[in-house]
């Protein structure tokens, strides 16, 4: 299917929406991914990436509960939509066949 | 829990470019993350939301702009650039180079003819010209009493002041020397004409002997920082033309046909010599001009100006002493008179100029107007989809008069930018200084303007009305159709393209030829000739100098002579016998080795020999014309015949050999008689020192020289010229010519090329499938080659053969003002015929076989 490129910034994100399942916002996700690859996200890149991904139908939001935390504005909550889903399988799929097509010796030499 | 507040400042920028829908959401989140922060530090968390507001101004965000509808028109332009790519961008840059080309023509024309005009009293000034100077023809400049004489017999005149020279000279001033090319003026030079002076009071700083004024320019080249008013240059080397500066002037702008950058008083000359009041039948060398007063009339004064004959030449025997007066207006453009100034210029070349720019600017419309037809026709489905949709006719017809405006426009700015990269190359080209600032000139507007808007209309007027008028059934059918073959207009207009530009090839051939003819004639070989000017004592020392330079075993042999063979010189009267007519023959005082150096052949007897008493004071040589112009029949004739040099005691002497003819002169008048003998006055030096030097070893000769002329004479300023560098300066203006008929060729065989490649892309891409069909059906991918290039090249030969008739006149009619020219033959039109055949084919094959080669299947396929 043509379109599928997913970015690897993209990918990560898509999997953090997941993650989050209820929770899934701009700050929370910013959160999450600086804690789990250890590196500085900035939150503007990550609003970015989420409006993109809507566009591409990956993601679906709808805005939720304000909380006087963030001085009464309200939460554009995200989720995954079916080609979402769909989309990170697939790209998890090659991955995978390609981890299988690298001969055992590879793994062995190098570790 | 309290909160802190964020800063108020991004707060407002955000809301101010974020979208509805997202703005919650961002502030929300950076507000969520200031109270975080603010925990640790408030100072921090204020930072970091500057800077996270700053980076969330991303397109992404932005508000979506409520835009007015007929910015559509942009989208929509920008949308079918992108879609026709390359084809538009190649169009686009044929209109960018036309227009940098009239916008560079505009400016050399507004500065041509705004020569002068700053001068406020310009309507009252006249420049003193001669319509029959004795018997010698018209002159631009008089004899030195004639200015002064004017001014004092005819009240009509109120001011005058002369402007002449003495050369270039050394000038010194302390540890700092240069030639500097010293001019002379009269004291009322400041008051006559607007030259401000930064500092000296313009009634005074001429008027008395050793003044002098320089410009601005040489004032800081000499002086630096200091004040140069009271102090003295050292002029020459015989303290003749010292002086004391008494007032410094602004830089002499670019359009004014005086130029000087340093100027004595002609007083200073008649303190020395006392009897120049009385030189009325000398080669007249200044330049006078005259002030006349509100009331007066200058034609009324010009018939006065006969008494000027009858007053001081009463004994004029031949000829008349006929003088005119030409409005300094006309002065730049003035044609037709002896020593006219350098720079003035033919307005006839100007027009010229202008013509052959509005044929390249024509090839550029062509190829905008070409784009533009063929993008409408294949939008026409578009625009019957629109039309269904309930677009109005009019609406339509500004829609796509727009869409080519814009692109007008986008050219334009293009153009704007590539000129003002190149300004250094051009300003070489065209010897002018073009500035930025010329490109805020209010000409440069209007002549943007006027072009833009005549360039769209022209180009998109007719298929704009004609699409927009069409019904939608008609679009949809047709549309299809007609892109594929070339209209008649299309033919007609590539035909002038392919004229225009055969002919720009073949005019620059030609004038390569000529420049190269002019060349040759006056190269002599893999010697070098350097060329020294010298002072008079050093020529007075020139025995001794000759001797110990030819002990130096690199320089092959040493001269010298009166004057370097180029356009202003020497002439005196040459007569057979005391009654007959004298003929004007150019003097050349030389040494022994003169002939050797400037390897002049000698055609019969021999040359002048140093160490025989009747050659060095009665013996003369002369060159080929003078033998014709003297009366003798041949060349041998007129060895051992007897000649008498000058008007006033006559030297006698017998002619010992005849040289043969060579350029001292324009190339556009037949060379004039000349002469040589050894110095027979005292009075009458030697001005340059000229060796012959084999070229590797130029730089040892030239420091040999500095190393002996020093010892000769300290002060002096040694300067060497190659011969041959020396006469090109005095066909600067044709190689100018050449120069810029080259550049406008190349932008020509560019734009047709251009031009060129837009069609074939155009036509292989209408006729893919056709194209795939015929290969299918067994066509060879040279016989679609032949189908592709033929109609092409078929117009390109209607072209030459149109082309040459024309070119052979114009050409003709320009090599004619040339004595010496190149015959025309057929070579250039060969060549320019072969160029522009093999870059046609080219381009045609290069793009044209790529998609005949093309898999017709994949062609077929494409949708």
């Amino acid at each position: 299917m043509k379109g599928t490129q997913l970015g690897e910034f993209e990918e990560l994100i898509l999997l953090t929406v997941g993650i989050l399942f209820d929770d899934a916002y701009g700050l929370a996700i910013k959160d999450e991914l600086e804690l789990k690859t250890k590196r500085t996200v900035m939150i503007s890149s990550v609003h970015k990436a989420l409006v993109r991904l809507e566009e591409k139908g990956y993601l679906k939001s709808h805005v939720g509960g304000a909380t006087e935390r963030r001085g009464g504005r309200g939460k554009r909550l995200y989720e995954l939509t079916y080609s979402g889903v769909s989309v990170l399988c697939q790209t998890r799929e090659i991955r995978n066949s390609m981890w299988n097509l690298v001969p055992k010796i590879v793994w062995e030499r190098n570790s | 829990m309290s909160l802190t507040n964020p800063p108020k400042w991004p707060m407002r920028f955000l809301r101010w470019f974020c979208k509805e829908n997202s703005i919650d959401e961002i502030e929300g989140d950076l507000f969520e993350m200031f109270q975080k922060r603010a925990e640790i530090s408030v100072f921090k968390a204020r930072c970091y939301f500057f800077w996270n507001v700053f980076r969330s101004f991303r397109r992404t965000h932005f508000k979506k702009a409520h835009r007015p509808y007929w910015t559509i028109s942009f989208t929509q332009t920008f949308r079918f650039l992108r879609r026709d790519g390359i084809y538009s961008l190649l169009n686009a840059f044929s209109l960018t180079i036309g227009f940098i080309v009239a916008l560079l023509f505009v400016w050399y024309a507004e500065e041509e003819l705004s020569y002068d005009q700053f001068h406020q009293q310009k309507d009252h000034i006249y420049r003193v010209s001669f319509d029959q100077y004795m018997d010698l023809g018209a002159y631009a400049t008089t004899p030195y009493p004639v200015g002064p004489a004017l001014k004092m017999d005819f009240p009509e005149v109120k001011a005058m002041t002369r402007v002449g020279g003495v050369g270039r000279l050394p000038v010194r001033y302390g540890e700092k020397a240069f030639f500097e090319k010293i001019k002379l003026a009269d004291e009322d030079f400041f008051l006559m004409f607007d030259f401000p002076l930064i500092s000296g009071d313009p009634k005074m700083v001429l008027m008395e002997h050793n003044q002098i004024v320089i410009s601005e320019r040489l004032a800081k080249k000499y002086f630096l920082d200091e004040n140069p008013i009271g102090k003295q240059l050292v002029i020459g080397s015989d303290g003749l033309y010292d002086a004391r500066i008494s007032g410094v002037f602004k830089d002499i702008p670019a359009n004014s046909h005086i130029e000087a950058e340093i100027i004595l008083s002609y007083a200073t000359l008649y303190h020395h010599y006392d009897w120049m009041g009385k030189l009325w039948q000398q080669m007249p060398g200044n330049y006078t001009y005259v002030r006349l007063n509100q009331e007066s009339n200058a034609i009324e004064l010009e018939e006065k100006l006969t008494q000027i004959r009858e007053r001081y030449v009463p004994g004029l025997e031949r000829g008349d002493y006929k003088m005119k007066l030409i409005p300094l207006k006309q002065v730049h453009f003035y044609e037709g008179l002896y020593n006219e100034n350098s720079s003035n210029k033919r307005k006839g070349g100007l027009i010229t100029f202008g013509l052959v720019v509005a044929l390249v600017l024509f090839i550029a419309t062509i190829n905008f107007t070409n784009l533009i037809s063929s993008r409408y026709l294949t939008r026409i489905k578009e625009v019957g989809i629109r039309k269904v949709l309930g677009a109005g006719r009019f609406h339509l017809l500004v829609q796509l008069l727009f869409q080519s405006f814009l692109l007008a426009v986008f050219s334009w700015v293009f153009s704007l930018i590539i000129i003002g990269v190149t300004f250094p190359i051009v300003n070489e080209l065209a010897a002018k200084s073009f500035e930025f600032s010329y490109l805020l000139r209010s000409t440069t507007w209007i002549t943007s303007l006027a072009l833009i808007v005549s360039v769209t209309m022209l180009a998109a007027i007719i298929p704009a009305i004609k699409v927009s008028a069409m019904g939608f059934l008609k679009t949809s059918k047709e549309g299809i159709l007609k892109t594929s073959k070339r209209s008649f207009k299309q033919s007609t207009l590539l035909l002038f393209q392919y004229l225009a530009a055969f002919f720009l090839m073949v005019s620059s051939i030609v004038m390569y030829q000529q420049l190269n003819f002019m060349e040759e004639k006056v190269d002599r070989g893999e010697s070098s000739r350097i060329v020294i000017p010298i002072n008079d004592k050093i020529s007075d020392g020139m025995s001794v100098l000759e001797e110990s330079l030819d002990a130096y075993s690199f320089i092959s042999s040493v001269a010298a002579s009166s004057h370097v063979p180029s356009f202003y010189g020497d002439s005196w009267p040459v007569r057979t016998a005391m009654e007959s007519t004298p003929i004007q023959t150019e003097n050349f005082v030389i040494t022994e080795d003169y002939l050797q150096v400037m390897s002049y052949k000698l055609l019969a007897g021999r040359s002048l020999n140093g160490h025989l008493q009747t050659d060095i004071d009665a013996s003369f040589m002369v060159n080929e014309t003078s033998v014709e112009m003297l009366g003798f029949l041949t060349i041998a004739d007129a060895i051992g015949q007897t000649i008498f040099f000058g008007s006033d005691e006559p030297k006698k002497g017998k002619i010992v050999g005849v040289v043969e003819d060579f350029h001292f002169e324009s190339f556009r008048d037949k060379i004039s008689p000349a002469l040589f003998q050894f110095q027979p006055y005292d009075w009458m030096d030697y001005k340059f020192l000229v060796l012959k030097v084999p070229e590797h070893q130029v730089i040892n000769a030239i420091e040999a020289v500095e190393k002996e002329i020093r010892k000769m004479d300290p002060d002096w300023v040694v300067e060497a010229d190659f011969y041959e560098d020396h006469f090109k300066k005095r066909y600067l203006k044709e190689t100018a010519q050449g120069k810029l008929a080259t550049s406008l060729t190349l932008v020509a065989i560019l734009l047709t090329c251009l031009g060129q490649v837009g069609l074939i892309l155009h036509f292989v891409v209408s006729r893919q499938k056709e194209m795939a069909v015929r290969k299918v059906l067994g066509a060879t991918i040279g016989q679609l080659w032949v189908m592709m290039t033929k109609s092409y090249f078929g117009l390109m030969l209607l072209a030459i053969v149109l082309a040459v008739p024309l070119c052979t006149y114009l050409l003709n009619s320009w090599l004619n003002e040339f004595y010496y020219r190149i015959n025309l033959g057929p070579g250039p039109y060969f060549i320019a015929a072969g160029m522009a055949c093999f870059i046609v084919i080219s381009v045609i094959s290069v793009i044209a076989l790529k998609s005949a080669r093309k898999n017709p299947i994949e062609s077929l396929s494409e949708e």
